[in-house]
């Protein structure tokens, strides 16, 4: 008979051989043993010979479609700045010194990132990009990782120019040639959420249930409430204000501190009860009815002032004693009432 | 107006505007080029100069659109439901518009990139613009401004008594100063927050439940100042902050008000202030240092505390459930709580070779949240006589969780890597109360304690078979809880996840996933512990998406994902006849979407959009009402929206939109609604007709 241990077993049995077969391939793979910095190796910023350097117009000459979107990026324009007049500048600032491989006109003179890894590829970002307060993190975050990398979502040559076409009419598009948005002076790939749902399609279902935040339509982004390089929350949460759950910024009733507070809010947070993408059930709670959220804890399973059992005259075959909020409106938390009535 | 002369409206107006663009077009047919014999997009211009350098002015390269127009609505069925799930309406409407200059050079120039961008204002519930304005090594501005139209009610949450109709508006400021610097920034913002407008609730007064009004008013206000600083390949970032906020929302009722309790009491008036003040001053410390190819260090202070402030003034009239009249009812209150919290964290990642990478990550949270009140309740009723209590309240909640996360990370080679994690926490609750009647100077205090333990193991491998064509990720989680403060927290649970990218053509893609979660939390009855009671979650995703664009003239994109949840939790239910007893919580979610969007240009002019979206949950199927003390809270619903819009380019500068858009929801199940059933189906249709203008297009 097969039981439900039993298909587990098989699961995993079937997934330890694949993962060994793959350790296997990759020990006898060719690029083990090369190291890894000798095969991409970050660019040094600092020139050992200057003379090396050519400069970004003369790229220009050959990589003529490239130049053009990196010209209107931050980068093209550092080369403007004095705090980075002694740093490689343009197109060599991540691809080294171009001398040989114009002179050769030889692609291996020069530092390509096409068959880099993501982590090679984002080591080379950060040697600049790393320190700045959210992006400390990254080097543990789960897109690192998982191998996503800094150029799987930006663009280092500037954002690339969607044709303009007829759109939904309620969400709005992508950053297009003729109407741009935050993608441009971000230099991502697109713009937010499409950007990110690209990945994570189950997001894109949550959102569009009947109750959900307005991501999809564009009032906001995900990256309001996710830090998508890395944090110390888990799913790379913010936080907001004073440390509370990233809800508390807009959600500013529910803050607190209450006299009385209900200690999900404050121990396991906001999510306990509600569905944060987006959910069928009013107010984006996990359940249709409120009474099964209340009643799946206040089941005197936990002592009386942590989670107190429902008295007997709570009857939920009547109406009135069977919608919990009625009563019970302050919910969040309450300063004069111990049962949240007011 | 009716139906059918809605429809008339819309059609003639749609037809007028139509004709008016037309004529506009016309004007301006002389300008505009015939589209080349090879089939690329018409281009034109308005004069020579133009034809030169279209999109350069003052130095730099201009992109913008403005898109406007209106919207009509008829709308069938519930307009409750509907509002509370779209709240789109009729009329005058501003859609995706932007405008953005940038210039290569930025000597002299105030700005070198400068975007305003905005949607959804007018007609739509839900309205944004984005300014981001910044000059290479001296500055960044960032902000962003939202409103939304919030309205809420429902038949079947709170008996339908809990309604708002609330307009919600915020605001983000950010400003960098010298951000390109690499020793030093500075960084400042501020940020609004209001929520205003009519509502109802409910107030439960003496075994009695009645419905009131509201007035909601909730403002907040936060200031920010910092800087970065680098030495050494130290990098630190300081925050200094000032939260500040209040609630000023009042109730009342505006005439007699009869309780839900058939026989109960009643209200012949009723008034509550209680305005909440609050601050927070908040200080964030991080530090970051990489030796590169070797270590990693990054850490993370923050404290910040929490204060409010509160007073109470309710005053009531009317008559009790013994039916003798109350003369006056009054509540006095006033009291604050304070909370202090600390959070510290601190990772460390050691880089053995290039290909393993092993870290740490310690975090440390503790906070006490204190307050307390007075509440004095004077009554003057006739029967029973007038009495006066007052009371003192103290609550403490002491809350600490100390969590480790260890993880291994190795590149096996470029086709695979791997991981391997551990995490642990340790979380503690304490709670304490004071209570003491002030008139007979009796008191009573409790001490409560919760602790709880996780251990959590983590796995998973990314592989590219083909390179960058094909993605895979796979991510496992196991682990367990003791004694887990809310029964939908974890307690034995296990899940996996697969998702898999592949792009065998850069025109292709196709993504699959697949997530499985199974979560087993049983618990004891504090009462009597021979009850084992059971908490049961197990969910189950998958979805697929695929997109393809072989051209320039058409894209497609379509997908489908299916949750499975079923969630059956052991509770206690009170029922009137047979008092409490253990019954059973079961919520079946059987949710499926699926959509498809086509985008298409059949001619260098035209471009036409269709899309179709469906959310359809099944719910527990035909079950509305479970077996005796079993409580089944999910019902078959679909949610469906398909749409359809054209854009065709009159000239180079302006796009003439037209669309139609539907929604429909239907539920299985009239919803009980005070003693009867009311239904929640809606159907709305949606044309839509507007412009856009585009300054320094390019084709």
């Amino acid at each position: 008979m097969i039981t439900k241990k039993r298909v587990k077993a098989m699961f995993f049995g079937v997934f330890a051989t694949i993962l060994a077969a793959w350790l296997v391939y990759g020990l006898q793979s060719p690029t083990i043993g090369t190291p890894v910095a000798e095969a991409v190796g970050p660019p040094e910023i600092t020139p050992a010979n200057q003379d090396d350097y050519i400069g970004s117009e003369t790229c220009k000459a050959c990589h003529e479609d490239q130049f053009k979107g990196f010209a209107e990026t931050k980068h093209a324009k550092l080369a403007l700045l004095d705090d980075w007049k002694d740093k490689a500048q343009g197109c060599e600032s991540c691809h080294g010194p171009g001398r040989v491989h114009v002179e050769e006109a030889d692609p291996t003179k020069i530092i390509s990132f096409k068959d880099k890894s993501p982590k090679q590829i984002s080591d080379n970002c950060l040697t600049c990009h790393a320190g700045k307060e959210d992006h400390n993190q990254y080097r543990r975050s789960e897109h690192y990782r998982n191998n996503i990398g800094c150029t799987d979502c930006h663009s280092p040559h500037g954002t690339a120019q969607h044709p303009t076409q007829a759109r939904s009419i309620t969400y709005p598009a992508k950053d297009t040639e003729d109407n741009p948005g935050l993608a441009m002076p971000k230099m991502l790939k697109a713009s937010e959420p499409q950007l990110c749902l690209s990945c994570h399609q189950q997001a894109k279902a949550q959102f569009s249930q009947p109750f959900h935040h307005k991501v999809l339509e564009g009032q906001m982004n995900c990256s309001d409430c996710h830090n998508s390089h890395g944090g110390f929350e888990i799913k790379n949460a913010r936080l907001a204000v004073g440390a509370d759950a990233v809800c508390i910024k807009c959600h500013t009733d529910k803050q607190g501190p209450f006299v009385y507070e209900h200690l999900p809010i404050t121990v396991e947070g906001c999510a306990t009860c509600h569905n944060t993408h987006g959910s069928t059930n009013a107010k984006m709670l996990k359940r249709n009815q409120v009474r099964q959220l209340c009643l799946e804890c206040h089941t005197e399973i936990l002592q009386p002032e942590l989670a107190p059992g429902v008295p007997g005259f709570h009857r939920q075959d009547e109406a009135r004693t069977a919608n919990c909020t009625v009563c019970h409106v302050r919910i969040h938390g309450s300063n004069t009432h111990p049962a949240f009535f007011r | 107006m009716s139906v059918h002369k809605l429809q008339k409206t819309a059609v003639a107006s749609l037809i007028a505007f139509s004709l008016v663009l037309f004529l506009c077009a016309g004007l301006t047919a002389q300008e505009v080029t015939v589209s080349s014999t090879d089939g690329s997009p018409a281009s034109g211009g308005s004069s020579a100069a133009a034809q030169d350098d279209p999109d350069i002015a003052g130095g730099y390269k201009i992109k913008s659109s403005i898109e406007f127009g209106v919207r009509f609505r008829e709308l069938d069925g519930n307009e409750d439901k509907y509002r509370s799930d779209l709240n789109y309406k009729a009329g005058p409407r501003l859609f995706d518009s932007s405008f953005y200059a940038t210039s290569e050079e930025t000597d002299g120039k105030p700005f070198d990139s400068f975007l305003v961008k905005s949607s959804g204002w007018g007609g739509d519930p839900n309205g944004y613009a984005r300014i981001n304005i910044g000059k290479i090594g001296w500055y960044e501005f960032n902000s962003m401004i939202r409103r939304f139209k919030y309205f809420n009610s429902l038949a079947n949450f709170a008996l339908g008594e809990h309604t708002q109709n609330t307009v919600h508006n915020m605001g983000d400021f950010n400003l960098t100063l010298l951000p390109q610097n690499r020793n030093f920034k500075i960084r400042t913002g501020f940020s609004f927050d209001r929520n205003s407008g009519p509502g109802t609730t409910t107030f439960d007064y003496d075994r009695d439940e009645f419905p009131i009004h509201f007035d909601y008013d909730t403002k907040s206000y936060d200031f920010r100042v910092g800087g970065d600083l680098s030495f050494g390949g130290f990098n630190f970032s300081l925050t200094e902050g000032y939260r500040k906020f209040e609630d000023k929302t009042t109730w009342f009722i505006e005439g007699f008000e009869q309780g839900e309790n058939p026989g109960g009491a009643s209200l012949d008036s009723f008034n509550r202030m209680m305005p909440i003040d609050g601050k927070t001053w908040y200080h964030k410390l991080t530090g970051h240092k990489y030796w590169e190819g070797v270590a990693e260090v990054s850490g993370r202070f923050i404290y910040s505390e929490t204060e409010t402030e509160f007073e109470l003034d309710e005053i009531l009239t009317g008559t009790n459930r013994q039916g003798n009249p109350i003369i006056s009812d009054e509540y006095f209150a006033n009291g604050d709580s304070s909370h202090p919290n600390g959070n510290g964290d601190i990772g460390v990642t050691f880089f053995l070779g290039d290909r393993v990478q092993i870290s740490n990550t310690f975090s440390v949270t503790s906070y006490r949240i204190s307050g307390g009140n007075i509440l004095n309740n004077p009554t003057i009723i006739t029967m029973p006589p007038a009495s006066v209590s007052e009371d003192l309240v103290w609550r403490f909640t002491d809350y600490e969780r100390y969590m480790n996360t260890l993880e291994g990370n190795v590149d096996v080679n470029k086709f695979l890597n791997f991981f391997l994690g551990y995490r642990y926490t340790d979380r503690k609750v304490e709670l304490r109360g004071l209570d003491e009647d002030l008139q007979s100077t009796s008191s009573s205090t409790f001490l409560e304690e919760g602790e709880n333990t996780t251990n959590t193991f983590l796995a998973g491998f990314q592989a590219k078979p083909f390179g960058r064509k094909w993605r895979i990720n796979f991510d496992m989680e196991a682990g367990d809880s003791d004694n887990p403060f809310t029964r939908l927290s974890n307690n034995e649970y296990w899940q996996f996840a697969v998702k898999n990218h592949f792009a065998p053509i850069d025109e292709l893609s196709v993504s699959v996933s697949f997530e499985t979660k199974d979560n087993s939390n049983p618990g004891l009855s504090v009462s009597d512990p021979s009850d084992i009671l059971v908490a049961d979650v197990k969910s189950t995703h998958f979805g697929v998406a695929m997109s393809y664009m072989p051209n320039s003239t058409v894209s497609v994109n379509g997908g489908y994902n299916f949750t499975y949840l079923n969630a059956e939790t052991d509770i206690i239910i009170p029922t009137r006849n047979f008092g409490n007893g253990i019954g059973m919580s079961i919520y079946d979610l059987r949710s499926h979407y699926g959509y498809f969007d086509v985008w298409f240009r059949p001619h260098p002019r035209v471009s036409i959009f269709g899309a179709y979206r469906i959310s359809k949950d099944t719910g527990s199927g035909d079950d509305f009402i479970g077996p005796s003390r079993t409580i089944i809270g999910s019902y078959p619903l679909s949610f469906q929206s398909p749409e359809v819009r054209g854009a065709v380019r009159l000239t180079d500068n302006i796009d003439w939109n037209f669309g139609y858009q539907y929604y429909r929801y239907d539920e299985k199940f009239d919803v009980p609604f005070h003693g009867g059933f009311v239904s929640q189906d809606y159907s709305a249709h949606l044309p839509y007709t507007s412009v856009t203008i585009y300054f320094g297009r390019r084709d």
